[in-house]
C-alpha cells in the first residue's frame, strides 16, 4: 500500500484531498501544520507528500525541504496544493522540490490521474 | 539735441561762405583776377542740398543765391569762351568738398546716432537687469563682482557694494544637503562651468537672516573687458519644492493603498478559493462514482453543483485579472499546448449551460495545428469567454455555435461563430471594454460581469496577437484571434 501524508489546515479540504487518495489505492495520514508534519515524517518514512502551501506557521515550501531533507527521503515525490495563485509560483514550486502544483480549486479527475502515477 | 546740432552746421556753413566771399573779393580787389568766379564753388553744394533736401542748407542757398547775384551786379563781370576751364575747375573742387562735408556731417550723424543707439540700448538691458524679479550675478573665481537688485533683495542685502565682496558659499549654509562642503562644492560648479560652457544644478542658499531656501541656479561663461566670467541667474524654488515633496507623499500614499489592495485581494482570492475547493471537490469525488452508483437526478444535480461552481470560480478568476491589469502585473506563463484538448476544456465549462439552452457545439479544427506555445490558462481562459458569451447571447429556441482553428503561416487562428442574437454595428466600438455590456439590460437578463471580452483582449494581445468580432445583429457574430504559434517567453512578439 502506497502512504501519504496530507498536511493542511482546512478540515474539509483534508476531508477531500484523503478521500482521492483513498479512491486512488493510497492509505494517508494527516497533519494540520508544518511542526505536525515534520514529527510524522521523522516517525516513518511515507511514499508522497502531499502539502497545502498556506499553512499557519511554517509556510509549505519550508516544511516539504525540512521533510525532504531527512534519510530515505531523497527521492519522495511531493505535491504542492496552493490557493494563491501568483505569478512565479509553479516555476518557484517546481524548483523548490515539488514534483506537481496544483491550484485551488482543485480539478478531481486530473488530481486523480497524477496521483495514480505515484503509486508504488 | 538734434536740432542744436542743424544750427550749428548752418553756423558753419554761413561762416564758410562768409570767408569764402571775403577771399573772392580780395583776390578779385588785390589781383584783379577772374577767380570771381569761385562762386561756381556754391553750385555743386546748392544741389547736393537740394538733393538731400536738408532743410538747414536752404538757408545756405539763399546765402549763396545772394552772393552770386550781389557778383553779378557788384562787380559787373559776364563769364566769356576762356573762363569755362576755371569754372569747370571750381565747380569740381566745389563737389568735392561737399561730398567731403556730406560725408563728415553724414558720420558724425552716425556716430550720434549710434551713441544714442547704443546709450538707448544700454539703457533698455540695464533695466531689464536691475529690475529683474531673477536674481542676476556676475561672477568670477574670486566671487561675485556685480548684481541686480533682485539679488540684494533675495538674500537680504541692502546694498550692491556689501553684496559683491561675497563668495558664493559665503551665502550658502556650511554643508549642502548632500553632505558636501559649500566652499568645495561651489568652487567645483564654478569650474564646471569654465569648463563646460553652462551648468545648471540646484542648490541650498542662505539668506543674510541666516534663512536656508532651495534654488535653482545657472551659470553661464561669456567674456567681459578679455576676462572670462560667469553671470549666475538664481531662482528661489522652496514653492516648488513644497509642490514636489507634496506630490511625493501623494504617489507614496497611493502605492502603499495600492500594496494594501494587492495583499487584501490576493487574501480574498484565497479565502474564495478554499471553500470553492471543497463544493468542487467533493462534488468532483461523487461523480467519480467510487462511493457508489448514483441515479440520474443524483447525477444531474452534481453536475449542477460543479457548474456553479465553475461558474462562480471564473468569476473569481476574472475579478483577480482585471485587478492584476490594472496594476499591469501579469505574466505570461509560455507551455506547449494541445490545442484541441484545452479547447475541449474550455468547452466542457460551458457544456452544461449550452445544453440547457439548446445550443450546439461543433468543432472545426485544422489538423495541422495541433499544438501552440502559449500561456495555457489564458488561452482556455480566452476560449472560455468567447463560447460563455456565444451561448450567453443565443436565440431564445437554441442555436449553433462553431469553432475553428486553422494555421496561418507562424500565426494560429482561432474563431468562434455563433447564431445568436448579434451585434449592433453602433456598439461594436465598445466590445472590448471594461464593464461594459452592450446595453444595461443585459446584465440583468444574460448576467455575466461585462469584462470577460476585455480581458481576452488583453490575454490575445500580450502573446502578440489580435482580436476582433464580425456580427450581423440578428444573426450572428463571430469572434476571431489570432496569436503567433510559439509566443516567445514574456509575450508581445511584434
Amino acid at each position: 500500500m502506497t502512504k501519504a501524508l496530507v498536511v493542511e489546515d482546512n478540515p474539509l479540504n483534508m476531508e477531500l484531498v484523503v478521500e482521492m487518495l483513498t479512491a486512488c489505492g493510497f492509505t494517508a495520514e494527516t497533519a494540520v501544520n508544518g511542526e505536525e508534519a515534520i514529527k510524522k515524517a521523522e516517525k516513518e518514512v511515507y511514499d508522497l507528500i502531499v502539502m497545502d502551501i498556506e499553512l499557519p506557521g511554517m509556510d509549505g515550501v519550508a516544511a516539504t525541504r525540512i521533510i525532504k531533507s531527512k534519510p530515505g527521503y531523497e527521492n519522495t515525490p511531493a505535491i504542492a496544493l496552493t490557493a494563491y495563485a501568483m505569478k512565479g509560483d509553479r516555476e518557484r514550486f517546481l524548483a523548490g522540490g515539488f514534483n506537481e502544483y496544483f491550484a485551488k480549486p482543485v480539478n478531481v479527475s486530473e488530481f486523480m490521474k497524477t496521483l495514480k502515477k505515484y503509486r508504488k | 539735441m538734434i536740432e542744436l546740432k542743424e544750427k550749428y552746421k548752418i553756423l558753419v556753413m554761413v561762416i564758410l561762405l562768409a570767408i569764402a566771399s571775403f577771399l573772392t573779393y580780395y583776390f578779385h580787389v588785390v589781383f584783379r583776377t577772374g577767380i570771381v568766379f569761385t562762386h561756381f564753388f556754391y553750385i555743386p553744394i546748392i544741389l547736393a542740398a537740394l538733393w538731400r533736401k536738408r532743410k538747414g542748407l536752404i538757408v545756405v542757398i539763399f546765402l549763396a543765391a545772394l552772393l552770386i547775384l550781389s557778383d553779378v551786379f557788384l562787380i559787373n563781370t559776364v563769364p566769356g569762351y576762356d573762363d569755362i576751364p576755371r569754372i569747370f575747375m571750381f565747380m569740381v573742387v566745389g563737389f568735392l568738398v561737399s561730398v567731403l562735408s556730406e560725408t563728415i556731417i553724414k558720420s558724425n550723424e552716425l556716430v550720434s546716432e549710434r551713441t544714442s543707439d547704443l546709450r538707448e540700448s544700454e539703457a533698455k538691458y540695464r533695466t531689464l537687469y536691475e529690475s529683474s524679479s531673477d536674481a542676476i550675478m556676475l561672477l568670477d573665481e574670486k566671487g561675485f563682482f556685480d548684481c541686480n537688485n533682485a539679488t540684494l533683495r533675495m538674500f537680504g542685502f541692502l546694498k550692491k557694494e556689501d553684496f559683491i565682496k561675497v563668495h558664493p558659499s559665503d551665502v550658502s549654509p556650511p554643508y549642502q544637503p548632500d553632505g558636501t562642503d559649500s566652499l568645495t562644492a561651489a568652487n567645483n560648479k564654478i569650474s564646471e562651468a569654465f569648463r563646460k560652457g553652462m551648468n545648471s544644478f540646484e542648490w541650498m542658499h542662505r539668506r543674510k537672516n541666516g534663512e536656508e531656501f532651495p534654488a535653482e541656479v545657472l551659470l553661464t561663461k561669456f567674456q567681459l573687458n578679455g576676462k572670462r566670467v560667469l553671470q549666475a541667474t538664481v531662482r528661489d524654488i522652496t514653492e516648488r519644492k513644497k509642490v514636489e515633496d507634496a506630490l511625493k507623499f501623494a504617489r507614496d500614499e497611493a502605492e502603499r493603498a495600492n500594496m494594501a489592495k494587492t495583499n487584501f485581494l490576493q487574501t480574498m482570492s484565497h479565502e474564495l478559493r478554499t471553500p470553492l475547493n471543497a463544493i468542487l471537490g467533493f462534488s468532483g469525488i461523487l461523480k467519480q462514482k467510487n462511493l457508489g452508483e448514483l441515479n440520474e437526478k443524483q447525477e444531474h444535480f452534481i453536475d449542477n453543483i460543479i457548474t456553479g461552481g465553475n461558474n462562480l470560480h471564473n468569476i473569481i478568476s476574472q475579478i483577480l485579472e482585471v485587478v492584476r491589469m490594472d496594476e499591469g502585473t501579469l505574466e505570461l506563463h509560455i507551455e506547449t499546448i494541445p490545442v484541441t484538448e484545452t479547447v475541449d476544456e474550455a468547452i466542457g465549462v460551458i457544456k452544461e449551460c449550452a445544453a440547457k439552452k439548446n445550443v450546439l457545439i461543433e468543432n472545426n479544427f485544422d489538423p495541422e495545428l495541433e499544438y501552440i506555445e502559449a500561456d495555457k490558462q489564458k488561452f482556455r481562459q480566452v476560449f472560455i469567454n468567447l463560447l460563455d458569451n456565444a451561448v450567453k447571447f443565443s436565440k431564445p429556441d437554441g442555436g449553433n455555435i462553431t469553432i475553428t482553428s486553422k494555421k496561418e503561416g507562424d500565426m494560429a487562428r482561432f474563431s468562434v461563430s455563433d447564431t445568436g442574437i448579434g451585434i449592433r454595428e453602433d456598439d461594436a466600438g465598445k466590445l472590448f471594454q471594461k464593464f461594459t455590456q452592450l446595453d444595461i439590460g443585459t446584465t440583468r437578463k444574460y448576467g455575466g460581469t461585462g469584462i470577460g471580452l476585455a480581458i481576452s483582449k488583453q490575454f490575445v494581445e500580450m502573446h502578440g496577437g489580435r482580436i476582433w468580432a464580425e456580427s450581423k445583429f440578428g444573426e450572428g457574430s463571430k469572434f476571431t484571434f489570432s496569436i503567433p504559434l510559439e509566443t516567445k517567453k514574456g509575450g508581445k512578439n511584434k
